[in-house]
């Protein structure tokens, strides 16, 4: 049901209890009986009946709006297809454009989505979509999925963050949720976690002192003052200074990969991130985002396509192969979104522009069947025509294969009530 | 979502309603007509038709009036029925004019019956269609049935010795023990045994765990997912899941295991994946491992290029880097 609108037509009272009443069904309460200490004890709830079918999530963001058709969407022989040719892959039946040779062949994996859909036609407010399932509005900031990861599923590693975001610009963040739930950010994978280490003239002696010191400071204003962003505030603090003393710092130094695995991976900084996003993952990170930009193409679509597609073929493929070595395919869900695929219609430029009506993502592992395409386009790539999937939908996927709670409703501090996937379900046929 | 203990509700008053009566009770003539009735009818009935529309009969229902279609079938948001009375309180268009607004609930059972296909004549299976998205029982749910779930002192045992404890299925009987960050191992793997039958997932990559711990494994005996990489445990591990007949997926990948150990996995007929990567098992080990489970997937070294690229190609990625 229409929850938020329904909620806005009615006065403060009667919302709260329309708001009582939904959350009971949403949050399946008479449902599924909780046993206390795997859902209620903890502060961050979510634990409970998760049912994954993955633990962890790459999340690829291809930044600027990933050309459809001269990637996984190609459609030989139609006039807007332009230069750009098909390869068969290793899946039956499954084409994807020239430029994915090594890609091709790990289609077992990987689930083609080419049915996506927004409402979103510029980038700024089409990736805010993508991130968070909700479009942008003045009154709220919504979380991004990484946010809701760490909110809904709790630490696995005690001393990593839940979530990390590598390269690119401004993103959502936590939203309106507190700022200890937002990815860290790693501007450069290939320097690692800055500032980590402590100054070379302070010696532990020194830095407990100092941090004591702080301690006594902040104790006199939060218990002055508890209020969350002053908590919030601490948090911080402590998070920082637990993450230094964590043995597993060194999950985030990408240098103590052999140089061969980086040349696998791609001398680029988004081969770089995917390589540091696996040793993340190795070490308990729930969630890793990496961005790749420069999809904006429109002029010179069909060379700077290529470029970019070569720069993830080789990083995805890697990543694939890699992750299935270790075992660690089945256990992790790897995406590839974008915010809006590019017109059928070649521009006077040789490019393409924005074209939200239609596009494609990928699926893999973590649960995924593999091989398979969900949705179609018409022959030109102009519409979809079957199993048409929006973006809620799309990131109810990615909740549910991790085994969130999507149906969880969590409150902004306005009291509004917000979900992981707004109201997207998730495509259980790719499962 | 909030529809549903609703509309077990509307199931159930329409089934103990057909179970008696006849004609047939449906969900339109138990539910929707006597709203409608209520509400509506006094200016879109026999007595008056406000904006050319009747809601009194199936077929004047479907034929609309002046503002278009007042349903259509499985599209609430094409149907003027919903969209009028769904509208601010003080809309000026707001439907019922007059009397009472529907409260949520009636909006919510209308906008039910319009997406389940606005059926007049048939019987409460339906509507059913519309129920709201329940996620699928998986195998684990039903294994977890036959389960007593964890202790709440086990549980908190568990966790403060560093264990990440997930339930895995809808009962949460069956749970995932992660015990890579465990301050004690020792004791984590002496308490994991308190609740021996509810862990299904049990996570030791990376861990100190050696195979003076074995014997544990097998006592957990509804295992079906075992993570040894990166540990030093060799085949007594492997000797030890005998005791495991449900486990599907072991991951061994760079460990001491060796060919004599994967004898021991030949008994195990639901093992699907096994990851063998970094150790001495060879292609004979594995090969003989294969006749006795055929379906299982082997996975071992990743191709050539991710563990040590060919020496003319490494060559010509270093001249590309220098020329970068």
């Amino acid at each position: 049901m229409n929850l938020r609108r329904l909620a806005n037509r009615l006065d403060g009272c009667s919302r709260r209890d329309l708001l009582t009443t939904a959350a009971q069904g949403l949050l399946g309460v008479s449902l599924l009986p909780l046993v206390p200490s795997l859902a209620g004890a903890d502060p961050t709830p979510g634990t409970g009946g998760r049912r994954p079918t993955a633990k962890n999530c790459i999340y690829l963001y291809m930044s600027g709006g990933m050309s459809h058709l001269d990637t996984f969407d190609p459609k030989p022989g139609a006039e807007s297809q332009g230069p750009t040719k098909v390869i068969p892959t290793a899946a039956d039946g499954v084409q994807v454009s020239e430029h994915f040779p090594l890609v091709a062949t790990h289609m077992r994996h990987v689930a083609v989505v080419r049915s996506l859909n927004s409402t979103q036609g510029a980038h700024e407010p089409g990736q805010y979509f993508m991130r968070t399932s909700y479009t942008q509005r003045g009154t709220i900031r919504h979380p991004s999925m990484g946010a809701w990861v760490s909110h809904l599923s709790g630490r696995a590693n005690p001393t990593l963050p839940t979530a990390v975001s590598i390269g690119g610009g401004r993103k959502p963040g936590a939203g309106f949720m507190e700022s200890r739930f937002s990815p860290l950010p790693i501007g450069n994978p290939e320097a690692g976690l800055q500032d980590s280490r402590r100054p070379a003239g302070v010696d532990g002696a020194l830095y407990q002192r100092r941090l004591d010191l702080l301690g006594r400071f902040n104790d006199g204003f939060q218990a002055a003052f508890d209020h969350k962003p002053v908590r919030a505030y601490n948090d911080l603090y402590d998070e920082a200074v637990q993450l230094m003393a964590s043995k597993d710092l060194a999950a985030f130094d990408i240098k103590q990969e052999p140089e061969h695995l980086h040349d696998a991976y791609g001398d680029t900084p988004f081969g770089h991130g995917c390589l540091l996003a696996r040793r993340l993952i190795e070490h308990d990170v729930r969630f890793v985002e990496v961005e790749l930009g420069g999809w904006d193409t429109h002029d010179d679509n069909f060379d700077r396509v290529e470029a970019q597609a070569n720069i993830l073929d080789r990083s995805l493929s890697a990543l694939l192969a890699d992750l299935t070595s270790r075992g660690m395919l089945e256990e992790t869900l790897v995406v590839v979104a974008t915010e809006f695929g590019r017109t059928p219609k070649i521009n006077g430029n040789t490019g393409r522009d924005h074209y939200p009506k239609a596009f494609s993502c990928l699926l893999a592992g973590g649960g995924i069947k593999g091989g398979q395409v969900h949705g179609a386009t018409d022959p030109t790539g102009g519409s979809v025509v079957a199993s048409k999937v929006e973006i809620p939908d799309f990131n109810a996927t990615i909740g549910y294969a991790l085994g969130l709670p999507i149906e969880r409703v969590v409150m902004s501090p306005s009291g509004r009530p917000f979900t992981l996937a707004d109201k997207g379900r998730p495509l259980t046929a790719l499962f | 979502m909030a529809t549903l203990p609703r509309l077990i509700a509307v199931l159930a008053i329409a089934v103990c309603a057909a179970a008696g009566d006849a004609p047939p009770s449906t969900v339109y003539s138990t539910q929707i007509q006597p709203l409608l009735s209520k509400h509506c009818w006094s200016c879109h009935g026999a007595d008056k038709q406000k904006g050319n529309l009747r809601l009194d009969s199936p077929s004047a229902i479907m034929q609309g009036g002046k503002k278009g279609m007042a349903v259509v079938a499985g599209h609430p948001e094409k149907s003027s029925l919903l969209a009028l009375t769904t509208l601010p309180a003080d809309d000026p268009d707001v439907m019922p004019q007059k009397g009472d607004h529907l409260t949520p609930a009636q909006i919510d059972l209308l906008r039910t019956w319009i997406v389940a296909g606005a059926d007049f004549g048939a019987g409460p299976t339906t509507v059913a269609k519309a129920a709201p998205y329940v996620r699928p029982t998986t195998t684990l749910d039903q294994r977890a049935a036959k389960v007593t779930p964890p202790g709440e002192a086990a549980l908190k045992k568990l966790r403060d010795l560093g264990a990440v404890v997930t339930a895995v299925s809808a009962n949460q009987a069956l749970i995932d023990v992660n015990l890579r960050h465990a301050t004690k191992l020792d004791e984590a793997l002496a308490a994991t045994e308190a609740v021996a039958t509810n862990v299904v997932w049990l996570d030791l990559g990376g861990s100190p765990f050696t195979d003076s711990q074995a014997k544990t494994i097998g006592r957990l005996t509804n295992l079906s997912r075992l993570h040894l990489e990166r540990t030093t445990c060799g085949d007594a591990v492997l000797a030890q899941l005998a005791n495991c007949p449900q486990l599907e997926y072991l991951n061994c990948y760079g460990t001491k295991i060796t060919d004599a150990g994967l004898k021991s996995l030949a008994a195990l007929k639901t093992l699907r994946a096994l990851y063998l990567w970094k150790t001495a098992v060879t292609t004979a080990g594995i090969a003989t491992l294969k006749q006795a489970l055929p379906d299982l997937v082997v996975t071992g070294a990743p191709p050539e290029s991710l563990t040590n690229p060919a020496p003319d190609e490494t060559a010509g990625k270093k001249k590309g880097k220098k020329a970068k």
